[in-house]
């Protein structure tokens, strides 16, 4: 009996491409079973967003049906609003089917982020564990299954944009990030890594064209529904001008520190203007070191984009570092000495979805967790800088760079 | 040749007007960054910036920028400070919110840095002379200038200039602020009175926690003089600056009376620091903070974060530098070798 259940254990099964033992696959199983449970067991919580908003929403679409994307009660993008309206067309409560829906999106984030760990570091172990943690990460169980919230749809298409960049399956992976773009604002966090792609050749212009087009498809369907066009193309500048009551809605940066409650219509304009300003000048920095764009460079910038942006822009949410999280567990297991990094992150992430879920103030101050953010920008930001000035990763002056992310 | 290559092509093709060479990207970053510091200082205006301190801040960054060129011979970092100085917080909060003239007392200093890296110590002389009776916040600069002085960079008749432009604003200020029935020791600058607490002693014929802290600073730097005196002063440019920015962070540490602008300088001789040593980068980024932070608690009234927090980053940086200065010049190792109990001249 020993010897077979043993054997059983070790015998390798394939599963499409992939081929692992049995014991590995269990193991698999047993996390996805128990993730399952974990979200169904919070289900019925009720978040003010879905009391205040996401209902209302829902409650409009029910009566007019296909024709209330026509309003313009939602700020959210329109592809947010054609899965609520999926949703009203199905015979379940629309939380349980809204909230089941993005863990089904968790699950494929969860083994996207397993693929570019495999990708990256080529240890199936560690690809394994990535898709662990990412399901049994505080903020990401917390935002979907009990805050009601979908920051796991664009973080998806961002993942799966990376994931085929990291293939250099190029247009693949920019069809994604513009599918990202047209669910959410946020997407452009990261898009001067695509700009400094394309200085270091890896992207064309050509392959931007993606982004408006999948926005424009985007926002086509609520178009013919009726809603004016102009009102769709600025419905990302109508969110921006939403949350003027704090410079920062309970999310860790310079506003925490210097204060968030004053000069509130001023510090908009010019927080987005220094941000632009800093943003220039790493860029230009960046332009100018001829490196090899390796994989690992590709996470690491999606991680120093992710936390610097985040950390000037005024108005940031605590949802806000979901993307950068996941790139930020996958540059852990590339870098498993920035593990403790990656650890604090997803703490600091928690304390602002704790004190919305719990209504009670955090323990630590968001001025003390500003501090810790503002040192992982720093070790981050050192770690990229030791990677472009690595001689093992520079490139001779005349030596023509390669057209793929190595 | 694609659209890409030549788009890329250009933003590395080199440019030359008479002898300015430049790439079209150093250039796109010169445009583009002027524009942001515009348009980062129009949202606290009714209308366009005030011309006279956007120009001043505008010479200043330029000055600043020239100044890194001539020490590093390097055109992208000389950019660099350009860009950074034109969207610096502490600039835009001094001149655009407060309209404060500190960027005055920066620009006269980065000219005395640029007449001493000409050699040219007179004018270097004067140029701090005048900056030193502008304002008593850059009295700290005179006991760096004497440390240079004590190695023979500055002639006695230069120090003796400096002293007594430095001493008359020194009396003249202190005179007027001891008298002044002040109820704080510190005007939102994070320093040492926001740790020990900044309240004045009212009520009585002098205040005991000023005047300590006016002898306390005079002692301190007298024996500050002592101590480097003691050691080589190094003829590289991050030691200068190094040397500039402690003494003059270290005497607005500890006087009273000083206000927010005090750490206006600083911050750009921080930029400039890291420009020349980007591995002490968190220098001039932490003294950006605690400044700001100073300006911030003055716009608003109260601070998001204790004073004293930010008080002790500041003091931090003092520390880091002050070391730093001891162990570059020999000092330490001159303590280590005669040990304190066996010390005999």
């Amino acid at each position: 009996m020993d010897q077979y259940v043993r054997g059983l254990l070790d015998r390798k099964v394939s599963f499409g491409k992939h081929e692992a033992k049995v014991s590995e696959w269990l193991f698999l199983a047993a996390l996805t079973a128990l993730a399952a449970a974990l979200r169904i067991s919070v289900r019925s919580f009720i978040a003010d967003d879905w009391s205040t908003y996401w209902s209302a929403w829902l409650a409009e679409l029910e009566t007019d049906g296909f024709k209330a994307l026509a309003g313009n009660f939602y700020d959210y993008a329109p592809p947010v609003m054609y899965i609520l309206y999926l949703i009203t067309l199905l015979p379940i409560n629309a939380m349980t089917a809204f909230k089941g829906l993005c863990c089904l999106l968790e699950l494929a984030g969860a083994a996207v982020i397993a693929g570019i760990v495999k990708e990256c570091t080529g240890s199936a172990q560690k690809a394994r564990l990535s898709y662990g943690i990412f399901l049994f990460l505080p903020t990401v169980i917390l935002n979907a299954s009990v805050w009601s919230q979908c920051d796991i749809i664009y973080t998806l298409l961002i993942l799966c944009s990376m994931y085929f960049l990291l293939k250099n399956r190029t247009w693949t992976g920019m069809w994604f990030y513009g599918a990202a773009f047209a669910v959410k604002l946020q997407t452009l966090f990261i898009f001067p890594l695509l700009v400094i792609l394309w200085v270091r050749k890896r992207l064309d212009l050509k392959h931007f064209i993606t982004i408006p087009v999948m926005y424009l498809l985007g926002i086509l369907p609520a178009w013919i529904a009726g809603r004016p066009f102009m009102e769709l193309i600025g419905i990302y500048a109508f969110q921006g001008s939403k949350d003027r009551w704090s410079l920062s809605i309970k999310f860790p940066n310079i506003y925490q520190i210097i204060g968030n409650n004053y000069f509130l219509d001023e510090y908009v304009g010019a927080g987005m203007y220094l941000i632009l300003g800093i943003l220039m000048i790493v860029m230009f920095y960046m332009a100018y070191q001829k490196v090899r764009v390796t994989k690992e460079m590709l996470v690491l910038m999606v991680v120093f984009f992710g936390i610097l942006t985040t950390y000037f822009i005024p108005h940031m949410h605590e949802r806000y570092l979901y993307v950068t999280d996941a790139f930020l567990l996958i540059y852990a297991l590339i870098r498993v000495k920035r593990f403790p990094w990656f650890v604090s992150s997803a703490f600091i992430g928690v304390m602002g979805y704790a004190e919305y879920l719990s209504k009670n103030p955090p323990a630590i101050s968001y001025g003390v967790l500003a501090w810790v953010q503002l040192a992982l920008l720093v070790r981050i930001g050192l770690d990229l800088y030791h990677y472009l000035h690595n001689p093992e990763y520079e490139l001779p002056a005349r030596a023509e760079e390669e057209r793929r992310i190595l | 040749m694609n659209v890409d290559e030549m788009l890329r092509g250009l933003l590395f093709r080199k440019f030359r007007i008479g002898r300015l060479q430049f790439d079209f990207l150093e250039a796109l970053l010169a445009v583009c960054i002027t524009a942001a510091g515009y348009l980062l200082r129009t949202p606290f205006e009714y209308g366009p910036p005030h011309w006279t301190y956007l120009l001043a801040e505008w010479y200043l960054a330029l000055a600043s920028g020239i100044l890194i060129f001539w020490y590093t011979g390097s055109r992208k970092r000389a950019l660099g400070t350009y860009a950074v100085l034109l969207v610096l917080p502490a600039v835009v909060a001094e001149g655009t919110i407060l309209r404060g003239d500190a960027c005055l007392g920066a620009l006269l200093f980065i000219c005395a840095l640029l007449f001493w890296e000409n050699g040219r110590r007179w004018l270097f002389t004067l140029t701090a002379a005048a900056l030193l009776l502008c304002s008593v916040r850059y009295v700290g600069l005179l006991a760096a200038c004497a440390v240079l002085w004590q190695n023979e960079k500055l002639k006695t008749e230069q120090l003796l200039v400096l002293l007594v432009s430095g001493g008359a604003r020194f009396a003249a200020a202190y005179r007027a602020y001891l008298h002044a029935g002040y109820t704080l020791t510190t005007f939102h600058w994070p320093n040492i009175y926001e740790i020990v607490g900044r309240e004045s002693i009212q009520g009585q014929l002098i205040d005991p926690i000023a005047l300590v802290g006016l002898f306390l600073t005079a002692g301190l730097m007298i024996l500050a003089l002592w101590l480097f005196g003691m050691g080589k002063v190094k003829s590289d440019r991050a030691f200068l600056i190094r040397l500039f920015l402690f003494f003059g962070l270290a005497a607005v540490y500890f006087l009273p009376y000083m206000d927010q602008s005090s750490g206006y300088l600083f911050c750009i001789l921080g930029v400039i620091y890291f420009m020349l040593e980007p591995k002490d980068f968190f220098v001039p980024m932490l003294l950006q903070i605690a400044v700001y932070a100073g300006y911030q608690e003055c716009f608003n009234g109260e601070s998001m974060m204790p004073m004293a927090a930010f008080a002790v980053v500041q003091f931090l940086i003092i520390a880091y530098l002050g070391i730093r200065l001891l162990q570059e010049m020999g000092v330490i190792h001159i303590w280590k070798e005669r040990s304190l109990s066996t010390w005999t001249d």
